[in-house]
C-alpha cells in the first residue's frame, strides 16, 4: 500500500499519498490504481462528503515514474492510450461529482503530480514550502499528458497555460499563487481544507465549465491571435526538431474546441503517439534515465564513503568564483587562493551576488554574511593545508598552470586530491607538475557554473581509482552530473565543440554565407550557431589553443583549416569576440547582435546550400564522437549522450549524438564517406 | 474565349474604418446599389442565370451567401441565383472568372459577378480560419500575416525604403489625377443612404498632399508583431540566408483598408447578338498560379507568365496592367521581375492610394482597365492579384471599342 485513506468524523475522506518503495512519491502503476480506487470510493460512497488529498512525504509528488514510460511496447500506442483512458475516467468521475476536492502541495509538485492536483477544486499550498511546480515534460521529449494540456488552460488561462507547458518553467509556491494555479497558502493547510470543504458542500469543478472555455477556442477573438502567434512562439525556439512541442500545441488547439470528455481522449491520442517516437524514447532514456543513474555515480570505479568539508579553488577568475560559490552553496568550506588581492576582492562581490540573487529567487535561505564565513580568500597558498581537494582554475596556459600546480603540490596534505579545470590541455602531460600523480585528476567545470549541470571528470594516466571515486562525489556533492572521460587534447566535450567551431569558421573562408552559416546550426539543434559561439569564447583564445596544440602536437598535427580566418579577424582586424565588444558579430550597445558586415570579405560565388551546411556541422561533430570512442576516450553510450546535451547543448531532440549515430545505422558511414570525398579526411571515420 | 464584358460598375471606396463614408452602409446594400444600378443600365441582367460574389469575410452581413441575399434585396427575379466565393483578395477577379466559365463552357448566356467586403463592418480574421491558427498547417509552413510576408520580399530583395515610398506617392500622384480628370466617372455609382442622400461618389482614402518625406517618417507597421508573434524569427526558418528580417512596410506604404464593391455584366458572343448587347471587352483567358505561402506575395508572376504564355503574348503586347497594391514591394517585385515599364502599371494609381476591398478589388480593377483601354484606344489589359496561401489570379482582356 502506497497510500492510506481514511473517513473521519466529519464525513470528510482524506487520502495520504506515501509511496513505500520511494523517498518522494511517484506515480507508477500501483499508486495510480490506488488513488484511482479511492477516487471511485469518494463518488459511489453517499457518507462521504468530500476528499482531501495530500502527501505523507516532505514534497508532494515528483511525477510519474518515467521508468515506466521507457519501458513501453513501441508498436502499440494504443495499449497506452486505453491505460490514459482508465485515468481519465476516474479522474473525470471525481471531477463532475459535486462533492468538494482539495489537495494540499507541500512542496515539489511536477508533471503527473500536478495533473492529480488539477483535478481537484481547490490546491492549497503549505506555507514555507520549497521545491518547484511544474510541467518539465517538455525538456524531455513529451508534454503533459494526463489531462494537464486539457485542464492547464481552462484552470489559469491559455497564456499562463503556454508559458507553463511549452518553457517547462518552474515556479515556487507564490509565482503558481500568482498565476491561479494554487487557490491558498496556508500555515495550517489541512484545517483550511476542511472549513472550505464544509463551506462548500457541493461545488462544480471548473474545467466543466463550457461556456468558458469557448472563449479558449482558437476561433474565440479573445484567443485567435494568442494561436496565431503561438505556433511561431513555438518554432522560432524549436526550428521544428520537436514533435512533442507540435504535438501539444495541437492538442491545446483541438482540446480548446471540445467538451472536457473528448478533449482528453485527443489528448490522449497526441501523447499515446509522441510517446512511441523512437526518438521520444531515446530523449527519455538519456535526460532521465540514464542521467539519473550518472548523478547517482553507478559509473564510479569503487564505493567510497567520503565527506568533504573544506575544499581549495586556486585562481579567483570567473571561472574560480564560479566553482567557489558552487562548492560553498553545497556546504562547504572553501579557500580561494588568487596572488592578486584586487581580484579576491572581485570574487568576493561576484560570490555575494550569485547569492543575493539565488536568495531573492526563493532558491536557498542562507545568508550572505553565513555564507561568506565559510570563505577563506587569501594569496598564501598555506589556507590550502587542511583542504581535502584542490582545483586549480588559472590561465589556460601550460607555463602557468605548471607553477600554480606545483605550488599547490607543495601546500597541500599528501592526500589531497589535486584537480585542473584545464577544458583543453591533456591531464597526463599536467600530473607530471605535481608529486603523487595518482592523486592528480581534470575536473572540468562548464561555465558559467551555477547553470552547468555537467562536469568532465579527466582520467590522467596515473590517476587512481580512489581519486575519481572521490571527485565523483564531490560532483554529486555539489549536485552535478559528472561523466568519466579519458585523456585527450580536449578531452571529450570540448574536442566535439572544436569541431563544430572549426567546420563552421571553415565554411565561412571557403565563401559560404555568414548569416546562412548560422542559422543551419540552430536549424540542426545547436542552442546556438558556430560563429556566435566562437565569438563567447573568444577568437584569441582559439588562436592561442590552436598555436599551442600545433606546437604540442608536432608532426601529428593536421590542418584544420581555420588559420587564415582565425588570423584575419584577430590579428589584422583585432576582433576578439564579444569581450572585445566585435568578432564575427558586431555587438551594439542597443539592440541585438549583428553579424559584421566586413565579413564579406569572404563571400564567393559558390552554390550557397543550406542543406549541405547543415550536414556538415552536424555530421562534423558525429565523426568527432566516433574518433573519440574508436580512441577509447569515452565509449559509454550514456556518458557520450547525457555528457553531449548536458554540457554543449549538442541536438537535445536526438537523444544525443551516441544515439543518433546508432538511429543512422549504416546510412551514418554512408553519409560521412560522401562527405569525406567532397569535403576532405576530417569526415572520414577512422577505425 | 467567349465571354464578353458588357458592363463594369463600382462603388466608391470608403475608408474601410468607423468614420468612413461608407460604415453606415450594410454590405448588402452596396452590393443591391449596385444591382439596381446596372439594371437600369443593363435591363437584360435580370435574365442572368446566376450571380456570383467574391467575399473574404463571410460571416455576419456578408454571410450565408451574400450574393442570393442582395439579389433578394434588389428585388431581381427570382430566377437570378446566387453564390458566394473566397480565394482570398482575388476572390471578385476569380467570380468573374468562373462567370465567365459558365459561359465559355456554353452552360450560361448571361452572368453577373463580382465582389463586396465592408472592411469597417466586418473586419479582419472575424471568419476565423484553420490557415492562421490550426498548428498543422501554421507551424509546418510558417503562415504569418500579410505585412510581414511584404517585409520578407522587401528584405530578401534588398529594397530600400524610398524606392518603395516612391510606389506609394506615385499611386496617391495617379488616383487623384484621375479623380479630378474623372477618369471614373462612368464607373463610379455614388451610394446613398435610406433618404438618398449621397454619401459618397469618389474614393476617400486617396492623399493628393502626400510627400515622400511623409512616407518616409511613418513608423513601420508591422516590426512590433513580427518580433512579439515570433513571425519574423519562423519565417527566416524558411529563408535562412537573412540573417533578420527588416521592416519597410507602414501604414502609408500598404493598401489602405476599405469599404466597397464592383459589378460586372458578361454574356456571350449569342447573347450580344441577339439582344444587341454592345461589349467593352473581351475576356481572352485566366489563370491560377501558386507558391511557397510564407512569402505569399510573389506570385503573380508566374501566374501572368503562364497566363501570356498560353495566349501567345508577350508582356510587351500588354498596354494596361492592374496589379493590386497590397504592398509597396508587391509592385516593385513585380516591376523588376517582369521587367515592365512601370508607366504602364496601375496607371490610375491603385489599392495603396485607393484602399483594397478584400472581395472588391478583383472586380473594381478589371473594371479600370476596361475603362482604361477604353479611354486610351489600346488594345490588352492584365490584371493581376497575389493572395494569401501563396496563391495569385490574372486575366487578361481585350478591348472590343477600339477604333
Amino acid at each position: 500500500m502506497h497510500s492510506q485513506f481514511n473517513i473521519e468524523n466529519d464525513g470528510i475522506a482524506i487520502l495520504t499519498l506515501n509511496h513505500q518503495s520511494h523517498p518522494v512519491n511517484v506515480l507508477d502503476e500501483d499508486l495510480i490504481n490506488e488513488t484511482l480506487e479511492h477516487f471511485n470510493h469518494v463518488v459511489s460512497n453517499p457518507g462521504i462528503k468530500g476528499l482531501i488529498i495530500h502527501s505523507g512525504k516532505s514534497s508532494f509528488i515528483a511525477g510519474v515514474d518515467l521508468s515506466l514510460l521507457g519501458s513501453i511496447d513501441l508498436e502499440h500506442p494504443e495499449k497506452f492510450k486505453s491505460l490514459l483512458l482508465k485515468v481519465h475516467t476516474g479522474m473525470v468521475a471525481l471531477e463532475e461529482c459535486p462533492k468538494p476536492v482539495v489537495c494540499i502541495i507541500n512542496g515539489t509538485t511536477l508533471g503527473g503530480g500536478l495533473e492529480l492536483a488539477l483535478c481537484a477544486n481547490r490546491i492549497i499550498g503549505v506555507e514555507g514550502a520549497t521545491g518547484s511546480i511544474g510541467f518539465p515534460e517538455i525538456k524531455l521529449g513529451m508534454f503533459p499528458g494526463m489531462g494537464g494540456s486539457v485542464r492547464t488552460p481552462r484552470l489559469i488561462g491559455l497564456q499562463n497555460a503556454l508559458e507553463l507547458i511549452f518553457k517547462g518553467k518552474m515556479l515556487n509556491l507564490q509565482q503558481a499563487y500568482e498565476i491561479g494555479l494554487v487557490h491558498e497558502i496556508s500555515n495550517d493547510p489541512m484545517t483550511s481544507a476542511k472549513k472550505w470543504i464544509l463551506n462548500n458542500p457541493s461545488v462544480s469543478h471548473p474545467c466543466l465549465d463550457e461556456a468558458k472555455r469557448r472563449t479558449l477556442s482558437p476561433y474565440h477573438p479573445k484567443s485567435n491571435m494568442i494561436f496565431a502567434a503561438a505556433s511561431h512562439l513555438i518554432r522560432q525556439d524549436t526550428w521544428k526538431n520537436y514533435p512533442n512541442a507540435q504535438a501539444a500545441l495541437q492538442t491545446i488547439y483541438e482540446t480548446t474546441q471540445l467538451d472536457l470528455r473528448p478533449a482528453l481522449n485527443i489528448e490522449a491520442n497526441y501523447f499515446s503517439k509522441i510517446l512511441h517516437l523512437p526518438s521520444t524514447q531515446e530523449i527519455i532514456k538519456t535526460l532521465f534515465i540514464d542521467k539519473k543513474r550518472l548523478d547517482q555515480l553507478a559509473h564510479s570505479p569503487m564505493n567510497l564513503d567520503k565527506h568533504f568539508i573544506k575544499i581549495g579553488v586556486v585562481g579567483a577568475g570567473f571561472m574560480g568564483s564560479e566553482i567557489a560559490y558552487s562548492a560553498l552553496s553545497s556546504g562547504l568550506k572553501v579557500a580561494l587562493i588568487d596572488n592578486q588581492p584586487a581580484q579576491l576582492e572581485r570574487a568576493k562581490t561576484m560570490i555575494s551576488d550569485l547569492n543575493e540573487k539565488a536568495l531573492k529567487h526563493g532558491k536557498t535561505n542562507t545568508k550572505t554574511t553565513d555564507f561568506l564565513n565559510s570563505l577563506t580568500l587569501s594569496d598564501n597558498y598555506d589556507a590550502l593545508s587542511d583542504c581535502e581537494l584542490v582545483i586549480e582554475a588559472v590561465f589556460e596556459n601550460r607555463s602557468v598552470k605548471k607553477a600554480v600546480l606545483g605550488q599547490i603540490a607543495l601546500h597541500v596534505s599528501h592526500h589531497c586530491i589535486i584537480a585542473s579545470n584545464t577544458s583543453t590541455l591533456p591531464i597526463t602531460s599536467l600530473a607530471e607538475y605535481v608529486n603523487n600523480p595518482q592523486r592528480f585528476i581534470g575536473i572540468h567545470f562548464f561555465s558559467p557554473v551555477h547553470k552547468m549541470q555537467l562536469v568532465e571528470m579527466i582520467w590522467g594516466e596515473k590517476t587512481n581509482d580512489h581519486t575519481m571515486a572521490s571527485a565523483l562525489l564531490l560532483a554529486k556533492l555539489l549536485r552535478k552530473t559528472p561523466i568519466c572521460v579519458g585523456d585527450g587534447r580536449g578531452f571529450y566535450t570540448t574536442r566535439v565543440v572544436i569541431s563544430y567551431l572549426s567546420e563552421g569558421m571553415r565554411m565561412l573562408d571557403e565563401g559560404f554565407s555568414p548569416a546562412l552559416i548560422e542559422h543551419a546550426g540552430k536549424a540542426i539543434g545547436m542552442p546556438v550557431g558556430p560563429l556566435s559561439l566562437a565569438d563567447e569564447i573568444a577568437l584569441d583564445l582559439a588562436l592561442n589553443i590552436r598555436e599551442q596544440t600545433i606546437q604540442d602536437e608536432g608532426s601529428n598535427w593536421h590542418d584544420d583549416g581555420i588559420g587564415s580566418v582565425l588570423k584575419w579577424m584577430v590579428t589584422t582586424h583585432k576582433r576578439l569576440g564579444r569581450k572585445s565588444q566585435g568578432g564575427f558579430y558586431d555587438y551594439p550597445a542597443q539592440g541585438a547582435k549583428k553579424l559584421w558586415p566586413e565579413l564579406s570579405h569572404f563571400k564567393k560565388p559558390i552554390h550557397q546550400d543550406f542543406n549541405e551546411i547543415k550536414e556538415r556541422l552536424l555530421f562534423r561533430q558525429l565523426v568527432e564522437v566516433q574518433h573519440i570512442i574508436n580512441a577509447g576516450i569515452l565509449t559509454d553510450p550514456a556518458q557520450i549522450n547525457v555528457g553531449a546535451i548536458l554540457g554543449f547543448g549538442f541536438c537535445p531532440w536526438s537523444g544525443g549524438p551516441h544515439a543518433l549515430i546508432k538511429s543512422l545505422g549504416k546510412n551514418f558511414i554512408e553519409k560521412t564517406n560522401q562527405l569525406a570525398t567532397k569535403h576532405g579526411d576530417r569526415f572520414k571515420v577512422i577505425k | 474565349m467567349d465571354c464578353y464584358i458588357i458592363d463594369a460598375i463600382r462603388t466608391p471606396r470608403g475608408r474601410g474604418k468607423q468614420g468612413g463614408s461608407l460604415h453606415t452602409t450594410t454590405s448588402v446594400d452596396m452590393l443591391k446599389q449596385l444591382l439596381l444600378c446596372i439594371k437600369s443600365r443593363q435591363p437584360h441582367v435580370t435574365s442572368a442565370s446566376d450571380c456570383i460574389i467574391g467575399c473574404v469575410m463571410p460571416v455576419g452581413e456578408q454571410g450565408a451567401n451574400i450574393a442570393k441575399a442582395a439579389l433578394l434585396a434588389a428585388e431581381y427575379p427570382y430566377a437570378v441565383c446566387g453564390m458566394q466565393i473566397n480565394r482570398f483578395c482575388s476572390s471578385g477577379l476569380d467570380a468573374i472568372a468562373l462567370a465567365a466559365s459558365k459561359i465559355a463552357s456554353g452552360q450560361s448566356q448571361l452572368m453577373l459577378a463580382g465582389g463586396v467586403e465592408s472592411m469597417s463592418r466586418v473586419p479582419m480574421l472575424s471568419d476565423g480560419g484553420a490557415i492562421m491558427v490550426d498548428p498543422q498547417i501554421t507551424y509546418s509552413e510558417q503562415i504569418v500575416p500579410q505585412g510581414i510576408s511584404a517585409d520578407l520580399i522587401a528584405s530578401l530583395n534588398n529594397y530600400n525604403i524610398n524606392s518603395l515610398n516612391q510606389i506609394a506617392l506615385t499611386s496617391h500622384q495617379r488616383a487623384a489625377q484621375a479623380t479630378q480628370t474623372g477618369a471614373f466617372k462612368h464607373s463610379i455609382i455614388p451610394i446613398t443612404n435610406a433618404l438618398g442622400q449621397v454619401l459618397l461618389n469618389h474614393d476617400e482614402n486617396i492623399r493628393p498632399d502626400t510627400t515622400l518625406d511623409g512616407l518616409n517618417q511613418l513608423k513601420p507597421s508591422f516590426k512590433a508583431i513580427g518580433q512579439m508573434g515570433g513571425f519574423a524569427q519562423s519565417c527566416l526558418q524558411k529563408y535562412p540566408e537573412l540573417e533578420e528580417l527588416s521592416y519597410y512596410h507602414t501604414a502609408g506604404n500598404s493598401s489602405a483598408l476599405a469599404d466597397g464593391a464592383g459589378l460586372v455584366f458578361l454574356a456571350s458572343k449569342q447573347a450580344c447578338q441577339t439582344l444587341n448587347l454592345a461589349p467593352k471587352a473581351r475576356i481572352l483567358g485566366y489563370q491560377t498560379a501558386a507558391l511557397d505561402p510564407t512569402i505569399m506575395l510573389t506570385a503573380p508572376k508566374d501566374a501572368c507568365q503562364a497566363l501570356l504564355k498560353r495566349l501567345n503574348l508577350s508582356i510587351d503586347d500588354i498596354d494596361v496592367i492592374e496589379l493590386n497594391e497590397a504592398f509597396a514591394s508587391v509592385v516593385l517585385y513585380f516591376i523588376e521581375h517582369m521587367n515592365v515599364d512601370p508607366n504602364r502599371i496601375n496607371i490610375h494609381g491603385g489599392a495603396i492610394a485607393m484602399g483594397h476591398p478584400l472581395g472588391a478589388t478583383g472586380a473594381i480593377i478589371l473594371g479600370t482597365a476596361v475603362d482604361l483601354l477604353i479611354e486610351r484606344n489600346q488594345r490588352y489589359g492584365l490584371v493581376s492579384l497575389c493572395t494569401a496561401g501563396g496563391m495569385s489570379m490574372a486575366m487578361v482582356i481585350e478591348n472590343m471599342e477600339r477604333k
